[in-house]
């Protein structure tokens, strides 16, 4: 029986994975090969998706990008004995994008099988979790300390304090909080996590449980994941079929379960108070902190919350220890960011490496260069780091280091590793138009600044657009700035002005007057 | 896509959901999951259910975007609006769609036959732009393909 990949991955699929899945089937019964098709998640290097891979002699030989069409010519090229095809990749860990990074996180994506714990445990999987067991509380945090692991969501909280204030906290119960809610977009990470390994999150709220003493998890995932859901589910009911979830897991008289809860197609959800209103059923409103979640969260109760990527973070550090990871990365920002390459770039993908690379050397290593156009159009012109409400940088900028203080210093936040590189025909008004529209539109309600700034602020700028009274409305837009950085009461009314501000100083001679006077929409 | 409204099967969704703590959203999302959006004759049994007062569920319903009050088109097309597909250019797609389907961004057609919604990124960033037709996801869809694509999945409803 010869072992063929085909990744579920959500881009793999809307690339047409199904359809190539469906037609090697159909050849492979025409030409009486036995075949066993395993969907995998995807290594990540998205322009060569959709990737077939073949184990021929114990080793995998991938093709790409294949659609169904391609097929055929596989099989006239004996593909499955790797014959050669000028789609031909050979070996997938050798190709440098993929061999120059430092995958610790992604460490099992695309290698394993998803949906089959079997596999998960055979790549290593659960080995963590086995020390965490017979490990006391206070080591595992000291761990985590010793890592210098900071939340990976975007607060880039340290992890450490997180878990040991709700350690501390005493209490009936205690919940374990995985926030699955990845709204920024050009990010894809937690995504690809959930789809290509998930027992990687189930094994890192279990060490969390494990040490802040908590029996029971909730899984926070956006609406907008259909595939996530679906393997989430599987892997799910299979780690409480084996005894990895549910009761007295693994003889350890230890109990642990997860629940998985869908979103409602709410950004600010992914605001950790928000998230927990949501759970909880009600409006995703944002709650006033203090008290903070570590101490009333999830129904009133501490809670341990904590991105994916901060998850599955913790099972590398607590599996070869905190010293090792934390020997990765760069001043104060430690071990390894699963940067999220997309945009107007030629290799598109995920690209997990230690802090203190710059912008420049990801997008010139890795995304293939500056000079690249979507459809030949113009070359790179901006890139916006961190989501829709990250800093816009020029050209200038692209020798910043991606460093959680340095982007701070610069008036910006890495947030959730998206990078979204922006070609020539990108209007920075814009896009400083849809920074505010886009706070009011998933604005919660809750503040002021927030609920009024961000609309106030969008029409401000349709002013500028349009070139009524530009410098005024500058002005004003700067002063409307402070006030939502200042005053909001969560990230999302007070990181608007992140791109408005950067956007403004990176590009003055678009928001000139004298320039509205002649190009107008 | 969705099923016509069926109010035992709903009642019975959310009598399933009843135990689960803080079950009102999840309970909701199951209602969109299988007819497409909350009907408003629901509202007294969800108050009931989960000891909220009828404002209380309204409130709750039209906050997520997810939940819609009015049925559904028969073609139901997400377009992403975010950055990574607008600097992949889906800004002239997204025009070709709109005037192919006669109607705006956020809008249902009188006939009842296509509904364009706004989306903002579906984390499949690196091959933008993006569109969902009938909850299929289609990346790389530009002003050229995007007629055959509606033409493809929307045939025949």
């Amino acid at each position: 029986m010869i072992k063929i990949y085909v990744p579920l991955d959500t881009t793999s699929v809307s690339l047409g994975a199904d359809e190539v899945v469906e037609e090697i089937t159909l050849l492979a019964k025409q030409n009486n090969q036995d075949i066993h098709i395993i969907r995998n998640g995807s290594w990540g290097l998205v322009w060569l998706e959709t990737l077939v891979e073949v184990e021929v002699n114990g080793k995998r030989i991938a093709y790409g990008p294949i659609k169904a069409k391609d097929v055929a010519g596989l099989f006239d090229a004996d593909f499955l004995n790797a014959g050669e095809h000028p789609l031909k990749v050979g070996d997938i860990t050798k190709v440098p994008y993929l061999a120059k990074q430092t995958r610790l996180c992604f460490q099992r994506v695309g290698l394993v099988d998803p949906m089959e714990i079997d596999d998960y445990i055979k790549h290593g999987g659960f080995t963590a979790l086995k020390k965490a067991l017979i490990a006391s509380p206070e080591s595992l945090i000291k761990e985590i300390e010793l890592s210098g692991l900071r939340g990976r969501g975007g607060a880039a909280f340290p992890s450490y304090l997180k878990l040991q204030a709700t350690k501390d906290a005493l209490a009936d119960e205690k919940f374990v909080v995985c926030n699955f809610d990845e709204g920024d977009s050009g990010t894809f990470s937690d995504r690809m996590m959930g789809e290509g390994d998930p027992f990687m999150i189930l094994e890192g709220m279990f060490l969390t449980a494990l040490a802040v003493g908590a029996n029971e998890g909730y899984i926070y995932l956006r609406s907008e994941y259909p595939i996530a859901r679906k393997v989430l589910n599987n892997a799910i009911n299979l780690a409480r079929k084996t005894g990895w979830l549910g009761k007295n897991i693994q003889n350890s008289g230890k109990d642990f379960d997860i629940h998985l809860r869908i979103g409602a197609g709410s950004y600010v959800c992914g605001e950790e108070t928000a998230l927990l209103n949501s759970l909880e059923g009600k409006r995703g409103t944002v709650r006033v902190k203090p008290p903070f979640p570590v101490h009333k969260g999830l129904f009133g109760k501490p809670t341990a919350l904590f991105n994916v990527i901060s998850l599955v973070s913790m099972v590398t550090i607590i599996e070869h220890g905190g010293k090792v990871y934390g020997k990765y990365g760069y001043a104060r920002s430690r071990g390894t960011c699963p940067f999220q390459l997309s945009g107007n770039i030629k290799y598109g993908g995920l690209v997990e490496l230690p802090f203190g690379i710059t912008v420049r050397d990801i997008i010139e290593h890795f995304g293939g260069g500056l000079e690249f156009s979507f459809d030949g159009g113009r070359d790179l012109k901006l890139v916006q780091i961190g989501g829709p409400l990250g800093y816009h940088m020029s050209k200038n900028d692209l020798d910043n280091p991606l460093d959680y203080e340095h982007f701070k210093t610069l008036g910006g936040h890495i947030g959730h590793g998206g990078i979204v590189v922006m070609g020539h025909d990108a209007s920075a008004k814009e896009l400083a138009h849809f920074a505010f529209d886009f706070c009011a539109l998933e604005s919660c309600g809750t503040c002021t600044p927030c609920r009024i700034g961000s609309r106030r602020g969008a029409e401000m700028m349709e002013q500028v657009i349009s070139g009524e009274s530009v410098n005024e409305n500058i002005i004003l837009i700067k002063e409307l700035c402070d006030t939502l950085t200042k005053t909001s009461l969560c990230a999302l009314g007070g990181i608007t002005a992140v791109p408005v501000l950067s956007l403004i100083k990176n590009f003055p001679n678009e928001f000139e007057d004298r320039y509205n006077k002649y190009v107008r929409r | 896509m969705f099923k016509e409204y069926d109010f035992d099967v709903a009642l019975k969704v959310i009598e399933k959901n009843t135990h689960l703590r803080g079950g009102l959203v999840e309970t909701l999302r199951n209602l969109a999951d299988t007819f497409g959006y909350i009907n408003e004759d629901l509202y007294p049994a969800l108050a009931n259910t989960f000891n909220q007062s009828e404002a209380g569920v309204l409130g709750i319903v039209s906050f997520y975007h997810d939940f819609k009050t009015k049925p559904r088109a028969k073609n139901v097309i997400k377009v992403c609006m975010a950055e990574a597909c607008y600097a992949r250019k889906s800004k002239n797609m997204i025009k070709v769609l709109c005037d192919t389907l006669e109607i705006d961004i956020g809008e249902q057609r009188e006939d009842g036959k296509y509904e364009i919604e706004e989306v903002f990124c579906l984390g499949n960033c690196a091959v933008g732009p993006n569109i969902v037709v009938n909850e299929k996801l289609y990346a790389e869809v530009s002003s050229d393909n995007v007629k055959a694509i509606i033409n493809k999945n929307c045939k025949g409803k």
